[in-house]
C-alpha cells in the first residue's frame, strides 16, 4: 500500500476512534448527572407514576450495558431521541441550527485568513519596519483578548453607539443581505484573535522560509519578489502554519458558542445553552455530540491539507525510484 | 554597454579592488580583502582555496545574494562593462537568471520541496524568455533533463525534489542553469555535497557541457585535482585575498606564490585532496578580524621577511596572464 493511501487509512481509523470515545464519554456523561433523568426531565410536579412510566420508556430500568449499547444504536441510526419539551426530534432541532454554526465558524476563519495573511506576509518582507511593530502589538492584543470581551465590546461600539449594525440574531430567513450584516460583528469578534494569531505564525514561518536556499535558488534566477513570496515561500510557510492552526480550532468552536449566545444567534452553541438553563439533557448531549463530531472532521480535512501541501507527505512509488 | 569591436576581446567579468566585510556578534569581519580577478570570454576559470578563503561569498557578491549583516561592500564587478553593484535591485534582477546563473554546493537544499521541478524549471526560465508560453519552456526544460542525463524526462518532470538522488538533484541543478543560457555560469562546489562516484560522474558531465557551452564557468572547489582537469585558468584565494591567477599550465608548471606551492605540494602529496590537505599547511588561517597591513600569508610563509609585514603585497603581472601578490614572486 503506497505511503499516502496508509496515512489516509491511519487518519479515518483515528477519527472514528475518536467519535466512538467521544459517544461513549457522552453516555457516561448521563450516568452522572445527579438524580433520575425521568426525574429531572419531567419536573418536580410529576407523579411517581409518570416517572416509572416515563423511566421503562427510556430504558432507564435496563442494565448500563445495554443502556450504553442502544444508545451507539442510536446514534448511529442517527436518532437522537426525542425533545421532551416541544416532542420534535432532537436530530431535527439541531439540524436547523447547524447551518448557522458552521457558517458562522467558517466566515471567521475566512476572514481571519483573508486579513491575517496578507498581514503576516507584510510583517515578514518588512521587519522591523513601523508597520511590522504596529501590526505586532496589535496582533498580541488581540490574541490575548478574550472572544466574549471582544464580542460585547463590538457590540457596545456598532451597534448601540454609533448604531451601525444590528443587535442580535441571525436575520430573516431567505433575506441573505440581512443575514449577512447579522454575520458581521460576530464572526468578527471571532477572527480579531485569529488575525493577530495567523499573521504573526505567517511572519515568523515565512521569515524562516525566506532564508532557506531554495528561496535563494529562485532569487538566483531573477523570479520577482512577489512571485517568491506568495508562490513559493507562502506554500512552504503555510505548513507550520496550518499544522498549529489544527491545533487551535476547538478554541474556535468554542468561541463560536459563545458569540452566538452573546449575540443570541441560533446556532449549536445557543442550542445547548438554552438546553442547559432548562436542564433539558438529551439536547445538551448531542448538541455536544455534533460539537464533537465538527471537531474532528475539522482536524481530519486540516490534516488531509498537508497532503496537498507538502508532497513528502504523501510520498508515492508513482513517480519515485530515483536513486 | 558600448558595444564595437573591442568588446570581443574585453573580458567577460572584471572584479576590482573588492571588499566586503560583515557585522559580527565579534566584530567586523573582513571577509574579501582587495579582491582582483578576470573572466575571460568563454573561459572555465577555478577558483580555489582552502575553507573559508571567501570562495562562496566572492560568488555572491557576483550574484548580489548578501546576507543581512553585510557592513562594507566596494570595488567594481563589471560584467560585461556594467558595474553590478551599481545597478538597483530590479536591473540586478533582469541579471539574475538570465546573464548570470548559478548552481549551488548542496543540491538537496537548493530546489524548493513542495513544487514540482516542472513549476521550478519553467518559472526559472520566465526572466530570460518573458514571451514563451509554458509548454515551450517545459519542452525546453524536457530536452534539458535529457542532456544532462536524467532518465525518462517525460515522466520525472511531475516529481518532486525529494524523489530524487542527489546527484540527480544536482543534474536538475546544472540543468537549470544551462536553460537559461547565461553569459557567466557560476558553480559553487558542485560536487562537494556528493559522493565520490557521483562526483566524478558530475565532473564527467561538466567536461562534456563544456564542449557546447559558449559562455564563461566560474568553477569554485578547495581540490586542485578538480579544478585541473576542467579549468582553462585559476585563482588562488587565501583568506579573503586573491594570491594569484595564472592559466591551468602556468599555475601547475610554475606556481609563483608560496602558498600556492605549498597547496600544489599538499595536493601531490595527498592524492584524496581536499581539505585534509590543506590543513598540513603548518599553523593556521588568520582571523578575519582585526587584520594587519600585512601580507595575509605572512604567518605561515617559510620565506617570509620583514617587509612581508609593512604592506599588503598587491597583486602584480608577472606574466602575460599570470598575476600573484607576493614580494618574492
Ligand atoms: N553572513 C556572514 N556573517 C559573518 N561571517 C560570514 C558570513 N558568511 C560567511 N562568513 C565568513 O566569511 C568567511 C568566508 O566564507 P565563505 O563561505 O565565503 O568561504 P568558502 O571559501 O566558500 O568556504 P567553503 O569552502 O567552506 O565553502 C568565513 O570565515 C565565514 O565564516
Ligand atoms: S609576501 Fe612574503 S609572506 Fe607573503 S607569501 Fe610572499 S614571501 Fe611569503
Ligand atoms: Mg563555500
Amino acid at each position: 500500500m503506497p505511503a499516502s493511501l496508509r496515512f489516509l487509512a491511519n487518519r479515518l481509523l483515528t477519527t472514528i476512534l475518536v467519535i466512538v470515545g467521544a459517544v461513549a464519554l457522552l453516555f457516561c456523561l448521563t450516568l452522572l448527572v445527579p438524580g433520575n433523568p425521568a426525574d429531572v426531565l419531567l419536573g418536580p410536579r410529576a407523579t411517581p407514576e409518570a416517572v416509572a412510566a416515563f423511566s421503562k420508556q427510556m430504558g432507564l430500568d435496563l442494565p448500563v450495558w445495554r443502556r450504553l449499547a442502544i444508545f451507539f444504536g442510536n446514534v448511529l441510526q442517527g436518532n437522537l431521541g426525542t425533545d421532551v419539551i416541544s416532542g420534535r426530534p432532537i436530530l431535527t432541532m439541531v439540524m436547523e441550527v447547524l447551518p448557522f454554526t458552521v457558517t458562522l465558524t467558517f466566515a471567521s476563519i475566512g476572514l481571519a485568513i483573508l486579513v491575517g495573511l496578507p498581514l503576516g506576509a507584510y510583517a515578514a518582507t518588512h521587519p522591523d519596519s513601523i508597520g511590522d511593530r504596529i501590526g505586532a502589538v496589535f496582533s498580541v492584543s488581540f490574541i490575548a483578548m478574550p472572544n466574549f470581551v471582544v464580542a460585547i465590546f463590538l457590540l457596545l461600539i456598532f451597534s448601540i453607539w454609533l448604531d451601525w449594525l444590528p443587535v442580535l440574531g441571525a436575520g430573516e430567513p431567505g433575506n441573505y443581505l440581512d443575514q449577512l450584516v447579522r454575520l458581521i460583528l460576530p464572526s468578527v469578534s471571532l477572527a480579531l484573535g485569529w488575525v493577530g494569531y495567523i499573521a504573526r505564525l505567517v511572519r515568523s514561518s515565512l521569515l524562516e522560509v525566506m532564508g532557506e536556499p531554495y528561496i535563494r535558488t529562485a532569487r538566483a534566477y531573477g523570479v520577482s519578489d512577489t512571485k517568491i513570496i506568495y508562490k513559493y515561500a507562502l506554500k512552504n510557510a503555510a505548513i507550520p502554519t496550518v499544522a498549529i492552526l489544527g491545533l487551535g480550532i476547538g478554541r474556535l468552536l468554542g468561541g463560536a458558542i459563545f458569540a452566538e449566545i452573546i449575540f443570541a444567534r441560533p446556532g449549536i452553541g445557543k442550542l445547548v445553552y438554552d438546553a442547559i438553563l432548562t436542564r433539558n439533557y438529551p439536547v445538551v448531549q448531542a448538541g455536544v455530540l455534533v460539537v464533537v463530531l465538527l471537531f474532528v472532521l475539522t482536524n481530519l480535512l486540516v490534516d488531509m491539507s498537508y497532503g496537498w501541501l507538502d508532497p513528502r507527505m504523501r510520498q508515492s512509488a508513482r513517480a519515485g525510484g530515483g536513486h | 554597454m558600448n558595444g564595437g569591436g573591442t568588446m570581443t576581446t574585453s573580458p567577460l567579468l572584471e572584479v576590482r579592488n573588492l571588499d566586503l566585510d560583515y557585522a559580527t556578534a565579534r566584530g567586523t569581519a573582513q571577509v574579501l580583502r582587495q579582491v582582483n580577478l578576470t573572466i575571460p570570454r568563454n573561459r572555465i576559470v577555478g577558483v580555489v582555496g582552502e575553507s573559508g578563503s571567501g570562495k562562496s561569498t566572492l560568488a555572491s557578491v557576483i550574484m548580489r545574494l548578501l546576507p543581512p549583516n553585510l557592513s562594507r561592500l566596494s570595488g567594481e564587478v563589471r560584467l560585461d562593462g556594467t558595474d553590478l553593484l551599481g545597478l538597483d535591485p530590479a536591473g540586478m534582477a533582469r541579471v539574475r537568471g538570465n546573464k548570470v546563473a548559478m548552481i549551488f554546493q548542496d543540491p538537496m537544499t537548493a530546489l524548493n520541496p513542495v513544487f514540482t521541478i516542472e513549476t521550478q524549471m519553467v518559472d526559472i526560465q520566465r526572466g530570460k524568455f518573458p514571451g514563451r508560453s509554458k509548454r515551450e519552456l517545459r519542452d525546453r526544460a524536457l530536452e534539458m533533463m535529457a542532456k544532462v542525463g536524467i532518465p525518462d524526462p517525460v515522466r520525472r518532470i511531475a516529481a518532486y525534489p525529494h524523489q530524487f538522488s542527489g546527484g540527480m538533484r544536482q543534474r536538475i541543478m546544472i540543468a537549470m542553469a544551462l536553460l537559461v543560457e547565461p553569459d557567466l555560469l557560476i558553480a559553487d562546489e558542485p560536487t562537494t555535497a556528493l559522493d565520490v562516484t557521483i562526483e566524478a560522474q558530475i565532473i564527467r558531465l561538466l567536461e562534456q557541457i563544456r564542449e557546447n557551452f559558449s559562455g564563461s564557468i566560474l568553477f569554485i572547489s578547495h581540490s586542485l585535482g578538480v579544478i585541473s582537469t576542467l579549468c582553462d585558468e585559476v585563482v588562488v584565494m587565501y583568506a579573503g585575498s586573491v594570491v594569484e591567477q595564472a592559466s591551468s599550465r602556468d599555475l601547475f608548471l610554475s606556481p609563483r606564490h608560496p602558498y600556492t606551492r605549498a597547496l600544489l605540494s599538499c595536493e601531490i602529496s595527498e592524492e584524496d585532496g581536499g581539505d585534509t590537505a590543506l590543513r598540513s599547511i603548518p599553523g593556521n588561517v588568520p582571523d578575519l578580524f582585526d587584520l594587519e597591513p600585512a601580507c595575509i600569508f605572512a604567518a605561515r610563509c617559510g620565506q617570509a621577511e620583514p617587509r612581508c609585514r609593512q604592506a599588503v603585497p598587491p597583486l602584480r603581472e608577472l606574466a602575460p596572464g599570470h598575476r600573484a601578490a607576493c614580494v618574492l614572486a
